[in-house]
């Protein structure tokens, strides 16, 4: 079974090649199915890995390694793959979701008016996949940062796919520049982590844990330097799972091509910092204040991205500050030591969001590249499929009881509600970071339901708004073919049922397994639950998903009272006499200009007057110049008398320094 | 046969070899510079073989003899150097010939 793993990650690098080598020559169709079958063909693969892991002794690990790639003195690092229920678990969304987005691009992708070359896309995403398999294979930090990069950069060239127009293309650099912040962080916390462990470094997972438990006086518990280890991985994680304070670059990232959003933007890639922190467990809870940050800030980002979705008519930015929001309730219940419950959510996440986000693409396919919700509505009855599906990935999103959002969600949400707080020390005793997360998250998920439901029915219901019958396209929105229904019906089911693979507690009365996915995963992080020690009170959980029940219920119901019973004359009643929050809200709390004003414009003022015009021209250009005119001067002057042309001064010049060499021979 | 010695040769190699760098340095004649080369490498080839009977080995006279070889050669390619100097440039005197000023 290990020597599944290199095949899993080889297949779809070699797809990617093979696409690239013979995409220009065959049909776009071709080039489709290819990365599509690549892609099946490693889901297929990795179910089996998982199943094999499900069905062996609990704390199996398997790894191989292909070869040593870096050898210093003591130090080696590995090209080696290794597979654990966690991340075996990854494998399985990213080909899973991964293969049934490939095959709904090929659908997607078929507009005959696009200039650009589809085979490219394909690449890029078989490419991504390969990459993002990297990350959450390999079984070292350097080869997790080699795919933490590698993800990186597909999503920048996806995003700038149609790089032709310079919006998207400078969406994606922001995309990048963004990121590359977080990877900084990360390769800092990486070296850090390497110098703290002095004799015993090691990069590997599986060694670093053991280092970390056996020589406990390398890693002194809640010490400053394992804190700051830890919010330097966590930089990284903001980077890259778009928290607060580096979230800006995601809702631009819908620039690209909708299967991506769904695939990289809402799917795999950015959970992959939820990964990281999963996989670095055991330093994580060394550091009480740490995790007081990471649970505060994904409590923050959950709550605060929320309340812009709220406002935007772009259904793909609403889907997009969703993302951030749902990323930052994964990254609150890791930052409170819920690894499980934190997977748990990625999961669900990764079914109804990759759903949302393709039955959005079905819309905008259909519509021919519309995407503001003002010109849609009514949908529902030109759409079956799509709207069908889109709604249960709607009743999931919100927390509807039976299908898996709610139960991740609200698993979260109880979870931060009785944490004992000692874990997560910020500020002293008296600060109860658990709830002040859960209140964030409460909130959060109000304002979920809020803005789902307002994307919900202002597309699906009231009459249709776009087409103004001068425009033989816009008249009559038709179903999309079968290649995109389909894979929005699998995820439908998923979505659907996902909730069943960690029932809560108190559920245990159906004759079903109840938290299966934590007996599961439970090897992987049982030392680290160990000294956490939860003692948790289930009797709270099913109280507390009532409390969010009912809530979320007034919040769908002021939902439909504005947009259905009472929705006016115009598309959206809230923007009719805007309030000053909606102002706010509407332009993203302005934070994009706050980074414009305090930190890009101080940069290029700092970069154009004084770097650029100070240190470049005048200290580098000036020293520079300085010595070539003084070269040019001296033989102006000078020179000439030396140079004069005329063989006998220079025989002078040859015998006199003979003579000079003669003597100094002679006397030394 | 009694020897004289080291020292003279060298003292009479070492004069002629001073002619001959004051000639190249001061004479503006072109043939007469390249003679007073001739009289240098002569001056060597002197003190060559003064070396070589002082020390009793032939290395000396067949540096002497190689000398003379390349001094025959020299002295072709460079009269052909002056005569074609002379027939383009009409001239002959040293201080004339300064087109590499700089």
């Amino acid at each position: 079974m290990e020597s599944l793993l290199p095949v899993i990650v080889a297949l779809p690098l070699v797809g990617s090649i093979v696409i690239a080598l013979i995409g220009r020559r065959v049909s776009r169709e071709v080039s489709g199915w290819i990365g599509t079958g690549a892609m099946f063909l490693a889901a297929f693969l990795s179910i089996r890995v998982l199943l094999d892991l499900v069905a062996s002794a609990a704390g199996t690990v398997t790894s191989t390694t292909l070869y040593t790639w870096i050898e210093v003195g003591d130090f080696t690092a590995d090209i080696g793959f290794a597979a654990d229920p966690l991340s075996a678990g990854f494998m399985c969304i990213i080909t899973g979701v991964g293969s049934l987005i490939h095959m709904y691009s090929i659908g997607y992708m078929s507009d005959e008016s696009d200039r650009q070359s589809v085979w490219r896309f394909f690449s890029y995403l078989n490419l991504f996949v390969f990459a993002m398999l990297l990350l959450v294979m390999g079984d070292n930090l350097l080869l997790m940062f080699v795919g933490w990069e590698g993800v990186g950069l597909c999503s920048y060239l996806l995003i700038g796919f149609w790089y032709e127009n310079a919006e998207f293309a400078s969406a994606g650099k922001k995309a990048f520049v963004t990121n590359r912040v977080g990877d900084f962080c990360f390769i800092l916390g990486a070296f850090w982590l390497f110098w703290m462990l002095g004799d015993h470094a090691t990069l590997n997972f599986q060694q670093l844990e053991v280092v970390v438990h056996a020589y406990p006086m390398l890693v002194p518990a809640g010490g400053v330097a394992i804190t700051s280890v830890c919010l330097l991985f966590f930089g990284g994680v903001t980077g890259k799972s778009a928290q607060m304070p580096l979230y800006v670059w995601l809702p631009d990232a819908m620039a690209g091509p909708t299967p991506v959003s769904a695939l990289i933007h809402a799917a795999t890639m950015v959970t992959a910092g939820v990964y990281l922190i999963c996989r670095l467990h055991f330093l994580f809870v060394l550091s009480p204040i740490a995790m007081g940050i990471v649970a505060l800030v994904g409590g923050f980002t959950a709550f605060f991205a929320a309340t812009i979705a709220v406002t935007q008519w772009d259904i793909k930015k609403v889907l997009a500050y969703s993302t951030v929001s749902q990323l930052g309730y994964m990254v609150m219940a890791v930052g409170l030591g819920h690894y499980v419950a934190g997977f748990f959510h990625v999961m669900t996440h990764a079914f109804f969001k990759a759903l949302l986000f393709l039955g959005a693409g079905s819309i905008i396919h259909a519509l021919h590249h519309e995407q503001d919700m003002r010109n849609m509505g009514g949908l529902r009855k030109y759409m079956p499929v799509t709207f069908w599906t889109m709604t249960i990935a709607y009743l999931a999103i919100i927390g509807v009881p039976g299908l898996s959002g709610f139960f991740s969600k609200d698993e979260i949400l109880w979870l931060a509600y009785s944490t004992p707080p000692e874990h997560v020390a910020l500020l002293g005793e008296g600060f109860r970071i658990q709830r002040i997360a859960y209140g964030l998250g409460f909130a959060g998920a109000v304002l979920t339901a809020f803005y789902m439901s307002r994307l919900y029915f202002m597309t699906f219901f009231g009459e249709y708004r776009g087409g103004h019958g001068d425009d033989e396209h816009h008249a009559e929105p038709h179903e999309s073919p079968w290649l995109i229904t389909v894979p929005l019906v699998v995820l439908a089911v998923l979505s659907l049922f996902g909730g069943l693979f960690n029932l809560p507690h108190y559920m245990h009365g159906l004759g079903l397994p109840t938290e299966w996915l934590h007996h599961f995963l439970h090897p992987v992080f049982h030392h680290s639950m160990d000294a956490l020690a939860f003692d948790l009170d289930t009797g709270k959980e099913f109280p507390v998903a009532a409390v969010t029940l009912v809530a979320i219920g007034a919040s769908v119901y002021a939902a439909y009272r504005i947009y259905i019973k009472d929705p006016g004359d115009a598309p959206d009643p809230l923007a009719v006499e805007p309030s000053r929050t909606w102002e706010l809200s509407h332009g993203k709390w302005f934070v994009d200009e706050l980074y414009e004003t305090f930190i890009l414009r101080p940069i290029h003022f700092v970069s154009r007057q004084g770097l650029w015009a100070v240190v470049d021209v005048v200290l580098i250009d000036g020293t520079v110049n300085l010595v070539g005119r003084t070269a040019q001067g001296l033989g102006r002057h000078y020179g000439r008398l030396v140079q004069s042309g005329q063989i006998q001064t220079y025989a002078l010049a040859i015998a006199g320094g003979s003579v000079v060499i003669l003597y100094w021979l002679s006397v030394g | 046969m009694e020897s004289i010695g080291l020292y003279p040769v060298l003292a009479v190699s070492g004069v002629l070899f001073m002619l001959g760098v004051t000639g190249v340095l001061t004479r503006r004649n072109l043939l007469i510079v390249f003679m007073s080369v001739e009289l240098m490498l002569n001056a060597v080839n002197l003190a060559f073989v003064g070396f070589s009977r002082h020390s009793g080995l032939v290395d000396g006279h067949v540096i002497a003899i190689l000398v003379m070889a390349v001094a025959a050669a020299e002295a072709a390619v460079g009269l052909a150097l002056v005569i074609l100097l002379y027939r383009n440039r009409l001239a002959v005197q040293m201080d004339e010939l300064d087109t590499l000023k700089g």
